[in-house]
């Protein structure tokens, strides 16, 4: 774990300047590069776990490429405007919608994380060991609940309060094409 | 909707299939004909879904914690870097020089009057530094020879630069001296004795008398006897030099020692 952060810092000081220069020169603000900094790092580990998938160019031009991908199409969800294919956007349309698909996966799931974390304590902590798996018994022990009934009844309560905040965000209802 | 259904557990009971057969047929019914029951349904399934892989959630923490970890590292420019460094080397030179001074010091002294920057007559932090003040540097021979001097100098330090001359005398000139010898040395509190005789005409003599240090003691001039008496009651112990001096001509240059 500590290799990883170490790792992550370096590769932060070194590369993330690239990407700040990437989101800056087309209406991004810091913050908006570093949530394609953390998309863009999630995405490569998510595909370097792929057995098949081997790294043809340096880190940093792949990285590079991902978050240019990444910003290409958050500005193209934001904004509703189609831009016209050039180099950084694949041909293929199958490999096309399928990275599109992986990447608004990872931006889903660092939104919905973000309200995650806003949510009050026992709420957050509650639905973290619930996603860690930990037993039920477990959880009320550590939560000081009487019983695993009664943690079922909190985690469903806090569920509750996180669909409505997701709800309630206008980010969140571009991934929500519900009826 | 149904607000009972979403305020309940329903949906959450209905994702972790933890309702009755019953239940669920209830919750389905009206699913059939509420949309946003069912993307309540959809939605609760799609956060299961995003959260079930615990090490991304884990990766995610890591990459925020580093970010945030590197964010907070205040990184300065070149040119402060150098300033710092400058202002570092400085101090530490101060500061040994300080350290040096104070070794050197007499052991015996307090610290306070050993310490160079409590001292009133010091010059602040490079106050150890004295010998180097710009208007003490020994610019010039003069002032590095009177420097040098000035270490170990006493009354009876010698003067090159007469004694050199002492017992020299210029030839052709209208002075004969007979007295005092080139080296004489005399007790406090007596009288020297001056005489000369003309080798020709008659012309004024002058006795100047200097000490080792350069100051002027005695210059009596226009003399037109033979014979002069210097009286030394007052002058401290030490080292003195004598010139017998014509209108024009320097005759001889000696020195008295005063003991």
């Amino acid at each position: 774990m500590e290799g990883r952060e170490s790792c992550i810092k370096f590769i932060y000081r070194e590369y993330f300047p690239m990407i700040m220069s990437i989101v800056g020169n087309q209406h991004g603000n810091m913050e908006d590069a570093e949530d394609i900094f953390h998309d863009g790092l999630i995405i490569i580990f998510n595909r370097l776990k792929n057995k098949r998938f081997t790294l043809n160019c340096s880190l940093k031009t792949y990285l590079f490429s991902v978050c240019k991908n990444l910003w290409r199409r958050r500005l193209e969800r934001k904004y509703r405007l189609l831009y016209a294919t050039d180099s950084f956007v694949h041909e293929d349309a199958g490999l096309y919608h399928q990275e599109a698909e992986e990447e608004e996966h990872v931006e889903k799931f660092r939104l919905y994380k973000k309200h995650l974390t806003e949510m009050p304590e026992f709420c957050r902590v509650l639905l973290t060991l619930y996603i860690r798996k930990t037993p039920l018994q477990d959880i009320a022990r550590i939560m000081n609940y009487k019983d695993a009934e009664y943690v079922k009844s909190r985690k469903y309560y806090c569920k509750n309060l996180l669909r409505k905040k997701i709800q309630s965000d206008p980010e969140c209802k571009q991934f929500m094409n519900y009826e | 909707m149904n607000d009972f259904l979403t305020q309940s557990h329903w949906i959450g009971k209905f994702t972790d299939k933890e309702l009755s057969p019953d239940e669920e047929v209830r919750l389905l019914a009206q699913a059939s004909y509420n949309p946003l029951l069912r993307n309540e349904l959809r939605l609760d399934k799609d956060i299961n879904e995003v959260f079930d892989d615990f090490e991304l959630i884990s990766l995610s923490d890591t990459i925020r914690s580093a970010v945030s970890h590197e964010k907070s590292r205040v990184i300065l420019p070149l040119y402060v870097k150098i300033a710092a460094s400058v202002v570092i080397l400085i101090t530490l030179t101060a500061l040994a020089g300080l350290l040096v001074n104070y070794s050197k010091q007499n052991p015996g002294q307090s610290f306070h009057d050993r310490n160079p920057l409590l001292r009133h007559e010091t010059n602040g932090l490079f106050g150890f530094m004295q010998a180097y003040h710009m208007q003490d540097m020994p610019a010039t021979p003069a002032k590095r020879r009177d420097l040098a001097l000035s270490s170990s100098f006493n009354s009876y330090s010698l003067r090159p630069e007469y004694e050199f001359l002492i017992g020299t005398a210029t030839r052709d000139v209208s002075v004969f001296v007979i007295s005092p010898l080139p080296r004489v040395r005399c007790k406090a509190d007596s009288q020297l004795q001056f005489s000369w005789r003309w080798v020709s005409e008659v012309v004024p003599v002058s006795i100047e008398v200097i000490d080792n240090r350069g100051r002027l003691m005695l210059n009596s001039t226009q003399i037109l006897d033979m014979s002069y008496s210097l009286e030394t009651r007052h002058w401290p112990k030490g080292l003195y030099y004598y010139k017998i001096i014509t209108v024009d001509e320097l005759v001889t240059i000696g020195s008295i020692s005063i003991y």
